[in-house]
């Protein structure tokens, strides 16, 4: 057989096997309409988290007492975890002026949050009548709580409903666009406001008396090269919002995507609530974190000398640092690794680095 | 981003300049010269900052964006031969079709599995595998890269049929979107294994001479 006809027949094979997926598959929320969870255990068989999520070896999970766990084996629907640490949550800010401004006793100026959401059709069963509308479903609702609780503080918000249906995981290659347009307007941080799918219990909160919302969950990305700082940034987070209202931030989720967090380190995605839960209770409890967001970014209302838990932004500038360090190492190598397959030997390799060299201070011409 | 503390500031500005640089080279090897590459680049840079243009059907397309598309364009109808015409289209629709089915029958949050990347990288691996697959050529993974994740996000969303306007930005996100990403990420996988898969067949030619029929690459 010919390398053509080889070639031929593989695409044709690839065509026969792909066709069907792309016309008629259909994804879901994960394991949602296989009626089932994944469930992630410590060691002690303890359940620390329950999700339609995909889970996988490498994921971490921060609890909300702040143990953090990694995922080491996923037998089924059952991720076991160990335990890594007890992590204490940094006091990290951010912005130069947040110092500044705190020094004179001043809040700092608010720019304003940028909301968003990836996927517009999750909704909430008990308030919505189904966990998914194909367009703006309840989750939006919930993001005009967001920014409602934010402007009554008197923080500007920069809510963009575009939608970037169909709800599958295109959907987070066609918010990029999104988040670069709230990045342009120069917002303080951004927000990616989703749902989870989950057992109700898993969010359900009492914040205050008598009170009961759903909680949030953080997810940061590891997959890109931002994962440092947005790490330190959504546990300084936390770690207002344990302050403020203790439990109400039930967790973060490390996990393998990138979710778009490539774009600044300053955008997390927020899982208010799950599909079981009430929109209600997710628009509560989206309220409770609003002061959280005000807080963090802007410092306590009364006295910001006095008050102020914040400390530097140190914490994150070493992640970055690393970061950098790590990236410049990686790029170094890579192109030193593939100038060698290039070359075929030490010697040639190191020829022709001379000669890139040389044409790059200008002491060679460049052919 | 530059009132971040300077050490953030500093990653920000680092990872870009070296996507760029990435870019500037990729684009490079796309029969460019090293000039029309940057200003192509520049004037992603500067499409960023520009209103989008809106097409029929709820599309719209970043004046940056039309770069990646164009140049994909351009590859394949520049290309040497007609059958590499036919290459270049068999291998766009062969992405379009990957990144469609994946979208469609894998769970929507990635990482379900060790070689689940995220959907922002996955087309440039496709692109890498079937570009190579069928051409031999870098080529021709940078053109099905941005072709096939076009035409797949095109046809995604035009069946959405939502009844509410669905936006759809084409390379929305300048240099840093997707359509970029992938071409970048396709040149850099198949430059990769090509050049190993290249020098390995020359040893092995070198270690045999006798079989003077084996075919060298191109």
């Amino acid at each position: 057989m010919s390398r053509g006809s080889l070639r031929l027949g593989l695409m044709a094979f690839l065509v026969i096997l792909l066709l069907p997926g792309a016309v008629f598959g259909s994804p879901e929320d994960d394991h949602l309409f296989h009626g089932t969870y994944m469930r992630m255990i410590d060691e002690e068989g303890n359940v620390l988290l329950v999700s339609a999520r995909s889970i996988e070896p490498g994921d971490q999970y921060l609890t909300a007492d702040n143990r953090l766990f990694e995922v080491i084996a996923v037998e089924g629907e059952v991720a076991r975890a160990k335990f890594v640490e007890q992590v204490e949550l940094p006091t990290d800010r951010y912005y130069l002026s947040d110092f500044l401004e705190a020094a004179v006793g001043k809040r700092r100026e608010p720019r304003g949050i940028g909301i968003y959401h990836t996927h517009n059709a999750e909704s909430y069963v008990p308030t919505d009548g189904t966990h998914s509308i194909n367009g703006k479903g309840g989750i939006h609702q919930v993001g005009k709580a967001l920014a409602a609780a934010l402007r009554e503080r008197g923080i500007p918000v920069f809510h963009d409903e575009s939608l970037h249906l169909p709800h599958n995981r295109g959907a987070y290659r066609r918010s990029r666009a999104t988040v670069l347009r709230l990045i342009r307007k120069e917002p303080d941080a951004i927000f990616d406001v989703h749902r989870d799918a989950a057992p109700p219990d898993q969010y359900a909160v009492e914040i205050e008396e008598g009170v009961w919302v759903t909680g949030v969950q953080l997810v940061v990305g590891r997959a890109n090269q931002n994962f440092a700082v947005n790490r330190q940034y959504a546990q300084s987070l936390k770690r207002i919002a344990d302050m403020v209202y203790p439990g109400l931030v039930k967790g973060i989720y490390f996990g393998r995507g990138n979710y778009n967090q490539d774009l600044t380190p300053l955008n997390v995605l927020l899982e208010v609530g799950a599909h079981t839960n009430s929109r209600d209770a997710a628009e509560r409890g989206i309220g409770y974190f609003a002061d959280v967001v005000d807080f963090y970014f802007y410092g306590p209302r009364d006295d910001p000398r006095t008050a102020s838990p914040f400390g530097g932004p140190r914490g994150g500038i070493r992640a970055a640092l690393r970061t950098l360090v790590a990236i410049v190492a990686v790029f170094l190598l890579g192109g030193f690794a593939f100038v060698l397959i290039n070359s075929g030997s030490w010697d040639e390799a190191k020829k022709r680095l001379r000669s890139y060299w040389q044409r790059l201070l200008g002491t060679k011409e460049r052919r | 981003m530059l009132r971040l503390a300077p050490g953030i500031s500093l990653l920000v500005i680092v990872s870009a300049l070296i996507f760029f640089g990435l870019a500037e080279r990729v684009l490079d090897r796309m029969r460019l010269t090293d000039r029309s590459a940057l200003i192509l680049l520049l004037f992603m840079v500067g499409g960023y900052y520009l209103p989008e243009v809106p097409l029929p059907g709820g599309i719209r397309i970043n004046v940056g964006g039309i770069v990646p598309i164009g140049v994909a364009i351009y590859l394949i109808a520049t290309s040497d031969s007609s059958i590499e015409k036919a290459r270049g289209i068999a291998a766009t629709l062969g992405v379009m079709l990957l990144v469609l089915s994946t979208d469609r029958l894998l769970p929507v949050e990635p990482g379900f599995a060790l070689w689940d990347l995220d959907p922002v990288y996955t087309a440039g691996l496709f692109a890498a595998l079937l570009g190579y697959l069928l051409g031999r050529s870098r080529r021709l993974a940078f053109a099905s890269a941005v072709g096939g994740l076009a035409l797949a996000d095109l046809i995604a969303v035009s069946g959405a049929g939502t009844g509410q306007d669905t936006r759809l930005v084409l390379g929305g996100a300048g240099l840093f979107d997707v359509l970029m990403i992938s071409g970048i990420g396709a040149v850099i996988i198949a430059e990769l294994v090509g050049e190993m898969r290249e020098r390995i067949h020359r040893e092995a030619l070198l270690g045999d001479k006798e079989d003077d029929d084996v075919e060298r690459e191109p």
